[in-house]
C-alpha cells in the first residue's frame, strides 16, 4: 500500500530509447533499418515479477527480443536489445508439474532478469532458446554484431565528435614553451598495441627513449599526456605499472622520463604518482613482474596508493547490489544491506582518488602520473573523473562524448572483455562493471552540482543502455587497433550520431554556462546516494524522483520560447503605427531579445 | 530576577569565533539577557547574534589559559569560541549555562522582543476556528462549533472552540470527555469535500482492564457515519501496546461496543524512543572521523528513517480509508497529542491541496498542532545535544516536518513552499523571538497572555518581503490527492537539516536561483505580451 500512485504496466522505458523514430512497423513490431525478424513464438507467457504472468507473442530479431501481450487492455510490450542478455537458461523439464514452471530464464546485464514460460508440448522452447542464443551471442555463434547490419541514418555523424588533434589543440597543445610534442609514433600500433595512434609525450624524449620506456611498462603502456592545465601547465599523465618484478628491476630511461614530466611545468618538488591500487596489491603484483615506482629508483617521485579494488571485487559488489534490488527490493534492513554490498564505498574510493588528482594538479600546481596495473580500468576512471572536475568543457554534452572517446575508448578500456559483447561465456572472470561505476560517479557529481553539467540523467542512462545494446559501433572491441582492422567507422554507426540527433532530450535545464571552476564533490558516504533511477528502474513501484522538476522546467522553457515568439510578432505588428513607446521601456529587467546570460540555458 | 545577576562577565575582547563555512571572526563577545553577541566592530562584517534559548549544550576546554567554548545549538549547528583568559572563559560558560536554562517562560525572549518591522497582519488573528468553520459550512451542515471548553474545564489541552457533530450536544461532550484520556473527546480534524468523509481525532478511551464502556462516546462517533457505512479507527499504537495501556486505565474501542468500526493498529514510536533516535542520528551525522564506512549502518541503527516510514505509512492508511475506501476515520494513540497529530496532519497534506500552500500549511500547523494541544514547550525543550536529564522531550514535530519534506521531494511541483520554509519552522519551534510555539496548549498560552505580550511568528513570516524566501518557483497547484512512496529506497535523510552544517549547500542553492530566475523572466515576458496585446486591441478599436 501507499506506494506510487499509478504504477505503469511494466516494460519499455529505457529499452524504448533504442526504438528510433524512423523505425518501421512490420508485423506490428518496431524494426530498425537492417533489422529483421528471425523467429516468432506464440503462446509464450512472460512472468512479470511485478504484475504477474502475461500471455503473448515473442519475436526475436537480429537485434531485439520483443514481447507483445495478447491482452489489449492494457496491452503490454517488452522491448529488449539482445546485447543486454548475458545468459539464457532453461528452467523446468518435461516432468515439471507446477504452473508456468517450464520455460526460459534470461539474465540481463542491466540489473534485471526475465522469465518466460512456454508449453511443454511442441518444440517452442527449443526454438526460442536456439534463436536467442544464436542472435544474443553472435560472436559465440560465428555471426557479426548487429552494429554492422544497422542501416539507420542520422543527421549527425558521431564519428566526427572526437578528433584527437583538435582536442589537443583545444587544450593548448603543443604548448608555447614546447615542453610537449604530439607524435605519430604509434600510428601502426607498434609502440603500444592498445594505445591510440596519436600520443602526446615530453618534447625532450626522443622516439628511442619512448621505446625504451614502453619496454619497461606493462603491455607497453608508457606514460603519455591526458590533460594539461591551461594556467600552471601541470599535466595528468597516464600509463601502466612499471615492470619492477621481484628482483626490483630498474630502468634509467623510465626514471629520466618521469623526471622530465616532473620538471615540465617548472616544478622542482616531487612528482606525484597515484597508484590506484591498494598498496598490498601493488606489492603482490611484483610476483607477476609488475610493481610500483620504488623510493630508491625514483627519488624525486612520491607514490600515493588510492585503495581502489580490482575488477573482481567490483563485479562481486554489483552482483550483491542486484540481489537486494531485483526482483524484489530489500525492505527491512535496506540501509545495512546496501552497505554490505560495498557498492557506494567503492564509488567513494574512486571519487576520492579523482579528487586528490584534481587537487594536486589545480591547487598543488604539480603534475600527476596515474596508473593501476594495466592502466585501462581504474586509471581510466581516475583520469576521466579528474578531467571532469578540472575542465568544464568535459561537462558539456560534446565534451563528455569526447572524454569517453578519449580516456576510455581510444586508450583501450577493454569494453568487449569487460562487458562480454556477443559472448555467451557469462561467467567470464574478465567481466566487470568498471564503466558503469564511472558513470555512477558522474551521476553522483551531477547530483552535487546540479548546474554544472549540460547533460541530464537520461543521457547517462542512454549511454549505459547502449554500452550493452551492440546497436552502435562505439563501445565494440577493446582497442583502436582492432577497431581500425574491423573498419568500425566505415561499417557501423556511432552512438553519438544517434544521441546528437535528438539532443533536446538530454539537456539539463539547470545548466549554467561559463563555470570554469574546479568541482570538488564531497566523497563522504553521507553525501553519496544509490542511483535509484538506474538500479531500481525496472521496479514499477519506484517513482522517478527527478522527473517532475525536469518536466516542469522544460515546460517553462517552452512557454518562454512561445512568449518570446509572440512578443516578437506583436512588436512587428506594432511598429508601423509608430505611436507606442518601444516595448523594452515598459520593463527594465530584460530586453525583448534574450540577452541575459541565463537565457543561454534555453533549449 | 535581574538578568544581570546571571551575567558574570558581560564583555570579553579578542574572542575568536569559528562557524561552519564562514571565515573565522575575531571580535568582542557580549552577553545580554537573551543573546550571545560577537561583533568584530567593523562595518559590513557579519556578526553573530545567538539566542541563549537556542543553546542545547556547551563544553569547555583549556589549552594553557586559552579556553574554548563549544556551543551546540538546538538547530544542530556547532560553533566554537576561543576566549583568552581562564576566568573569563569560565564566567562566560557558566553565564551561558544559566541563561540558556531559565525555568520561567515569561523570562524568555519573546516577552522582550519588539518587532523592528511593521505588522501588516497580526498573526495571532490569522487563523481563527470560526473562519475554518465558515469554510466547512459551504460543504456540509452536519457539524457545529462547540464552546463547551471555553474555560478549558472539559479538556485542558483543547482549544476553547472545537468542531463536533451537530447532533451531539455539549452535555454529551462533557460525558464523553470523562471517558477519554485528558478529556480529549473526538473532534473533527478534516472533512473530505470529494466524498463527504471525515477524519476525527481524540485520545484513547478509558476502558481499563474491566472493559468500561461509554454509550455517549459510541453515539458521538457513530453520528459521523452515514447509514449502513462502516468507519475505521486507526490506533497509532501496536495492539500489544494498546492492550497494555488497559492496566493503566486506558485502552481501545472493543469490537462489541463499536460494531460499525474496524480498528487497525499501527505502531508509531513516541517520547524518549524518538528522542534517542534523534540523538543517534545527529551523532552519526556529525561524526568527523574519516572512517565513515559504517555510515549507512549507523543511519539505520538510529531508526530515524524507520520512524519517518511508520508515520508516513499510517498517514497514507488514514488517507486511503477516506479517499479510496470512502470511509470515515477516527485517529488516536494514547494521549492524542503526538503520533495522532502527526498522522492527521500528514493525511491533510496528502488529501487536501490547500494544505500544500503556504497559508494552508500555516493554518494546518495552527489547527492540528498548536490548537490541538501538542506540548511544544515540553517536546522542544532540548534537542539532540543536551546532557541534562530528559523529561518530556521528543522530536515529534521535527519528524512531521521531515515527513513533509519527503513528500515534497517526491512531488516537487505540488507545494507552494520550499524546503527553507520547513527548516524555518523547525528552528522556531526550538528557539524563537516569537511567541507562537511557547506554552503547551491554548490554555497555557492564554495564561501567559502571549497574544498581548509577544509577536506571532506568522506576523513576521507573512510579510511579502519575507514570504518571497519561501516560494517554490516550480509550484503549480495540483488538485489531486498525492500518494507518497514509503519504500525505504524512496526515503532519504533530510540533508537540509541534518547535514547542513557539514556540507555547503551553495551549489544546490544556485540551481534554485536559476529556476527562480527563469520563472520570473517568464512572468515578465507574459506581462509584456499581455500589455502589447491590450495596446494592439486598443489600436484596432481606434482604427
Amino acid at each position: 500500500m501507499a506506494s506510487a500512485s499509478s504504477p505503469i504496466v511494466n516494460s519499455t522505458s529505457a529499452a524504448n530509447n533504442v526504438t528510433n523514430k524512423k523505425a518501421q512497423l512490420t508485423d506490428e513490431i518496431p524494426l530498425l533499418a537492417g533489422e529483421d525478424i528471425k523467429s516468432k513464438e506464440k503462446d509464450v507467457i512472460y512472468i512479470c515479477h511485478f504484475n504477474g504472468p502475461k500471455k503473448g507473442v515473442v519475436y526475436i530479431t537480429n537485434y531485439r527480443l520483443y514481447f507483445k501481450s495478447v491482452e489489449m487492455d492494457p496491452s503490454m510490450t517488452l522491448d529488449i536489445p539482445l546485447g543486454v542478455i548475458s545468459r539464457v537458461e532453461k528452467i523446468g523439464g518435461q516432468s515439471s508439474r507446477g504452473e508456468n514452471s517450464y520455460g526460459l530464464e534470461i539474465t540481463c546485464k542491466d540489473m534485471r532478469n526475465l522469465r518466460f514460460a512456454l508449453k511443454q508440448e511442441g518444440r517452442s522452447r527449443k526454438s526460442m532458446f536456439e534463436s536467442l542464443t544464436k542472435y544474443a551471442f553472435p560472436i559465440s555463434s560465428g555471426l557479426q554484431f548487429f552494429a554492422f547490419e544497422n542501416k539507420e541514418t542520422y543527421s549527425e555523424d558521431g564519428w566526427k565528435v572526437y578528433v584527437p588533434i583538435e582536442e589537443f589543440k583545444r587544450q593548448g597543445l603543443p604548448d608555447e614553451k614546447r615542453k610537449w610534442r604530439i607524435t605519430n609514433i604509434n600510428q601502426n600500433y607498434e609502440l603500444c598495441d592498445t594505445y591510440p595512434p596519436i600520443l602526446v609525450v615530453p618534447a625532450s624524449a626522443g622516439d628511442d627513449d619512448l621505446r625504451k620506456v614502453a619496454a619497461f611498462r606493462s603491455k607497453g603502456r608508457l606514460p603519455v599526456l591526458s590533460w594539461i592545465h591551461p594556467d600552471n601547465q601541470a599535466v595528468i599523465v597516464r600509463c601502466s605499472q612499471p615492470l619492477v618484478g621481484m628482483s626490483g628491476k630498474r630502468s634509467k630511461d623510465d626514471e629520466r622520463y618521469l623526471d622530465i614530466i616532473r620538471e615540465s611545468n617548472g616544478q622542482t618538488q616531487k612528482l606525484t604518482i597515484f597508484d590506484a591500487r591498494p598498496s598490498v596489491n601493488a606489492v603482490a603484483n611484483k610476483a607477476t613482474g609488475g610493481g610500483y615506482e620504488g623510493d630508491d629508483a625514483y627519488q624525486r617521485a612520491e607514490v600515493i596508493f588510492l585503495d581502489i579494488h580490482n575488477i573482481h571485487v567490483m563485479r562481486e559488489s554489483l552482483r550483491k547490489l542486484k540481489d537486494i534490488v531485483y526482483p524484489s527490493v530489500e525492505e527491512s534492513h535496506w540501509l545495512s544491506s546496501l552497505e554490505s554490498t560495498h557498492w557506494l564505498e567503492h564509488i567513494k574510493f574512486v571519487l576520492a582518488g579523482a579528487i586528490r588528482v584534481a587537487d594536486k594538479v589545480s591547487s598543488g600546481k604539480s603534475s600527476a602520473l596515474i596508473h593501476c596495473s594495466d592502466g585501462w580500468d581504474r586509471t581510466a576512471q581516475l583520469t576521466s573523473l579528474a578531467l571532469l572536475m578540472l575542465d568544464s568543457y568535459y561537462r558539456t554534452t560534446k565534451g563528455f562524448e569526447v572524454l569517453i572517446e578519449k580516456e576510455w575508448i581510444s586508450f583501450g578500456h577493454k569494453f568487449a572483455t569487460r562487458i562480454g559483447h556477443g559472448d555467451k561465456n557469462h561467467a567470464d572472470a574478465d567481466r566487470s562493471p568498471i564503466f558503469l561505476q564511472f558513470i555512477d560517479c558522474v551521476w553522483q557529481m551531477t547530483k552535487q552540482f546540479p548546474t554544472a553539467f549540460q547533460f541530464n540523467e537520461l543521457f547517462l542512462i542512454t549511454i549505459l543502455d547502449h554500452l550493452y545494446s551492440c546497436q552502435f559501433g562505439t563501445f565494440l572491441y577493446t582497442c583502436e587497433q582492432q577497431r581500425w582492422k574491423e573498419e568500425l567507422r566505415k561499417r557501423t554507426v556511432s552512438l553519438w550520431s544517434y544521441v546528437n540527433s535528438e539532443m533536446d532530450k538530454y539537456i539539463n535545464p539547470f545548466y549554467t554556462k561559463d563555470q570554469h571552476r574546479v568541482l570538488y564533490p564531497v566523497a563522504s558516504m553521507r553525501h553519496l546516494d544509490l542511483w535509484v533511477n538506474y538500479y531500481i528502474r525496472w521496479n514499477p513501484w519506484f517513482r522517478q524522483q527527478q522527473d517532475p522538476v525536469q518536466q516542469r522546467y522544460k515546460e517553462l522553457l517552452v512557454v518562454r520560447e512561445q512568449l518570446l515568439k509572440k512578443l516578437e510578432e506583436l512588436q512587428i505588428s506594432d511598429t508601423p503605427t509608430g505611436i507606442l513607446p518601444h516595448v523594452s521601456n515598459s520593463s527594465p529587467s530584460s530586453s525583448p531579445v534574450p540577452v541575459s546570460p541565463h537565457s543561454q540555458t534555453m533549449l | 530576577m535581574e538578568f544581570a545577576e546571571l551575567i558574570k562577565t558581560p564583555r570579553v575582547d579578542n574572542v575568536v569565533l569559528q562557524r561552519p563555512f564562514l571565515p573565522r571572526v575575531e571580535g568582542t563577545l557580549c552577553l545580554t539577557g537573551h543573546h550571545l553577541i560577537l561583533s568584530s566592530r567593523q562595518d559590513n562584517s557579519e556578526e553573530l547574534w545567538l539566542l541563549h534559548s537556542n543553546i542545547d549544550a556547551i563544553e569547555k576546554r583549556f589549552v594553557g589559559t586559552l579556553g574554548t567554548i563549544t556551543i551546540k545549538c538546538k538547530d544542530l549547528r556547532i560553533i566554537h569560541l576561543d576566549i583568552p583568559g581562564m576566568e573569563e572563559c569560565l564566567n562566560i560558560a557558566s553565564s551561558i549555562e544559566a541563561l540558556s536554562t531559565l525555568d520561567s517562560t515569561t523570562l524568555m525572549y519573546p516577552f522582550f522582543y519588539r518587532p523592528m518591522f511593521e505588522v501588516l497582519e497580526d498573526g495571532w488573528h490569522s487563523f481563527l476556528p470560526e473562519h475554518e468553520f465558515t469554510l466547512l459550512s459551504v460543504s456540509t451542515d452536519e457539524w457545529r462549533l462547540s464552546y463547551v471548553n471555553k474555560d478549558f474545564t472539559v479538556c485542558p489541552s483543547y482549544p476553547p472552540i472545537v468542531m463536533v457533530p451537530k447532533s451531539t450536544d455539549d452535555e454529551i461532550l462533557k460525558k464523553v470527555a470523562t471517558f477519554r484520556q485528558g478529556g480529549r473527546f473526538p473532534v473533527l480534524s478534516y472533512y473530505h469535500k470529494k466524498n463527504g468523509m471525515v477524519m476525527m481525532r481524540s485520545s484513547q478511551p478509558l476502558t481499563g482492564t474491566n472493559g468500561r464502556r461509554c454509550k455517549d462516546d459510541e453515539k458521538l462517533i457513530n453520528a459521523t457515519l452515514w447509514a449502513g457505512k462502516r468507519g475505521y479507527i486507526i490506533d497509532t499504537r501496536s495492539l500489544n501496546a494498546a492492550q497494555q495501556a488497559r492496566t493503566k486505565g486506558g485502552g481501545f474501542e472493543q469490537e462489541a461496543h463499536y460494531p460499525q468500526w474496524r480498528r487497525i493498529h499501527k505502531s508509531i514510536e513516541r517520547y524518549h524512543i524518538l528522542q534517542e533516535s534523534l540523538i543517534k542520528l545527529v551523532e552519526a551525522s556529525n561524526d568527523q572521523s574519516h572512517n565513515m564506512d559504517r555510515w549507512l549502518s549507523k543511519l539505520e541503527a538510529s531508526s530515524w528513517l524507520t520512524h519517518v516510514k511508520e508515520i508516513l505509512t499510517t498517514a497514507c492508511l488514514a488517507a486511503q480509508c477516506i479517499d479510496r475506501e470512502g470511509a470515515s476515520v477516527l485517529v488516536h494513540g494514547g494521549e492524542g497529542v503526538d503520533s495522532t497529530l502527526q498522522v492527521t496532519s500528514l493525511a491533510h497534506i496528502i488529501l487536501d491541496p490547500q494544505c500544500r500552500t503556504i497559508n494552508g500549511f500555516e493554518a494546518l500547523i495552527e489547527r492540528e498542532w498548536l490548537q490541538a494541544g501538542h506540548p511544544f514547550q515540553q517536546r522542544c525543550a532540548q534537542s539532540a545535544y543536551s546532557n541534562s536529564k530528559q523529561k518530556n522531550e521528543a522530536p515529534t514535530f521535527l519528524l512531521f516536518l521531515d515527513c513533509c519534506w519527503q513528500i515534497q521531494r517526491q512531488f516537487p511541483c505540488s507545494f507552494e513552499f520550499n524546503e527553507q520554509f520547513l527548516i524555518v519552522l523547525f528552528e522556531h519551534a526550538y528557539a524563537s523571538q516569537f511567541g507562537t510555539f511557547l506554552g503547551n496548549n491554548e490554555n497555557e498560552r492564554r495564561k501567559l497572555k502571549l497574544q498581548q505580550k509577544t509577536v506571532s511568528l506568522w506576523s513576521w513570516m507573512n510579510r511579502p518581503k519575507e514570504l518571497e524566501k519561501y516560494f517554490n518557483p516550480l509550484y503549480e497547484a495540483n488538485s489531486l490527492v498525492i500518494w507518497p512512496s514509503v519504500a525505504p529506497q524512496s526515503l532519504q535523510l533530510w540533508e537540509g537539516v541534518f547535514l547542513r552544517w557539514n556540507r555547503s549547500l551553495k551549489y544546490l542553492n544556485e540551481a534554485w536561483d536559476e529556476i527562480t530566475h527563469i520563472v520570473e523572466y517568464n512572468k515578465d515576458l507574459q506581462a509584456k505580451v499581455n500589455a502589447l496585446r491590450r495596446q494592439l486591441a486598443e489600436l484596432q478599436t481606434e482604427d
